[in-house]
């Protein structure tokens, strides 16, 4: 049974072999060499078998093979369309079918039109529905956010909201001006609409113009 | 010239500089592919179509390697085809062994390293090995390619191509150890 280690060894003992280990690898190797006849038994065949093998030659099938073999290899090649140059993109082909590159660049691509559908995603649906500007909705907080959208619910009541609304509602609601009345919902903590600048005013009316 | 003179000729029209080419490349691509498919005539196909391969995709060496490993990479994609074709399998009959040890050793049991009648056997034993092991063994053996030329053309770590050729020659020797008894 192979130890775990000697597996580790492997490529170390073929480096042996040819005599192409460093001294660190070499030392290391030697020590494990001490103790493991499994893998003496590797290394000797490791210099016999090539030793076999290294000297046999293939039999030449002679010049007139050669001759023919090119003749019939340039006769072939004139029916070809001649090679060009490849382009930028088809030497960056070879670099994308490469085995280490391919899985993280499917993953690093996958993560990205993940992140970009769940961006999409993310965007409240009342936002959009309210018809409110990026700018708008950004400088509301929640709270704001859930406060003007019972507003709107209010002051734009459905046909059955406001059969369901009591007397007293719609005549508050009519008493109160508009501007206050956005101003008390959406910021409690904010100044009255009597305390407010006129351009602060005409800033919430611009955006209960948009809302609406 | 050299490699990348003759190819710069060869894309720019010239195909006497490929002609050139492979004057200087059959005769190693050759000796890779018949020890691959220990067949002659399969060799001579194999070995052509590797030329054509290489002159239609020429454009496409980018240089990274040599233009030697690249050659062996195309006639090896060729080698697995014709496996995949069925018509690359090599049945070495076992026979072969016996006889062979019994011819020039006189009937001894015991092989011996400098018996001639042993290497053609091993090597046709070669055929026997597993795909990647037998690429590894070839290409380290008898192209002379280093591990890291070998790793490039398999698409492996250089270790993991020490490792298949670790492999196949303890595979290799234990083949001779059983036919030793």
């Amino acid at each position: 049974m192979m130890r775990r280690s000697c597996r580790t060894f492997q490529p170390l003992l073929v480096d042996y072999a040819d005599d192409a280990l460093d001294a660190p690898g070499r030392q290391r190797l030697e020590d494990h060499l001490a103790e493991c006849p499994r893998c003496r038994t590797d290394l000797a065949a490791l210099r016999e078998v090539p030793s076999l093998l290294h000297r046999s030659n293939v039999p030449d099938p002679g010049d007139v093979f050669w001759l023919h073999q090119r003749r019939a290899i340039g006769r072939a090649i004139r029916n070809l369309p001649e090679p060009r140059a490849a382009g930028w993109l088809d030497r960056l082909r070879p670099t994308f079918a490469m085995p280490s590159l391919r899985y993280p660049i499917a993953v690093a691509v996958s993560l990205a039109v993940a992140l970009a559908v769940y961006r999409f995603a993310e965007r409240p649906p009342e936002m959009s529905q309210l018809g409110a500007s990026t700018e708008q909705v950004a400088q509301l907080d929640n709270q704001s956010l859930a406060a003007l959208h019972d507003l709107m619910q209010a002051v734009v009541p459905t046909d059955e909201s406001l059969s369901q609304g009591s007397a007293d509602d719609e005549t508050l609601l009519a008493a109160l001006p508009l501007n206050e009345l956005v101003g008390v919902a959406i910021l409690p903590e904010a100044p009255r609409a009597a305390d407010l600048e006129e351009s602060e005013l005409e800033g919430i009316d611009d955006l209960i113009g948009d809302l609406g | 010239m050299d490699d990348a003179d003759l190819i710069r000729g060869t894309l720019a029209g010239r195909r006497e500089d490929f002609d050139a080419l492979v004057e200087r490349y059959q005769k190693p691509i050759y000796a890779f592919v018949y020890r691959f498919v220990h067949d002659y005539d399969q060799a001579a196909d194999l070995v052509q179509m590797t030329f054509l391969q290489a002159y239609t995709h020429l454009g496409q060496f980018a240089g990274r390697s040599s233009f030697t490993t690249w050659l062996h990479q195309i006639a090896l994609n060729q080698c697995r085809a014709a496996h995949r074709a069925g018509r690359a399998q090599q049945y070495v009959p076992l026979d072969d062994v016996s006889e062979a040890r019994l011819a020039a050793a006189g009937g001894s049991p015991a092989p011996d390293s400098t018996d001639p009648g042993w290497k053609p056997a091993l090597e046709r034993q070669i055929a026997r090995l597993p795909l990647r092991q037998r690429s590894v063994v070839t290409l380290r053996l008898f192209s002379d390619l280093p591990f890291k030329e070998i790793a490039r053309i398999e698409r492996i770590s250089e270790n993991s191509a020490k490792v298949n050729y670790h492999h196949a020659i303890t595979r290799l020797r234990q083949w001779l150890r059983e036919n030793e008894s």
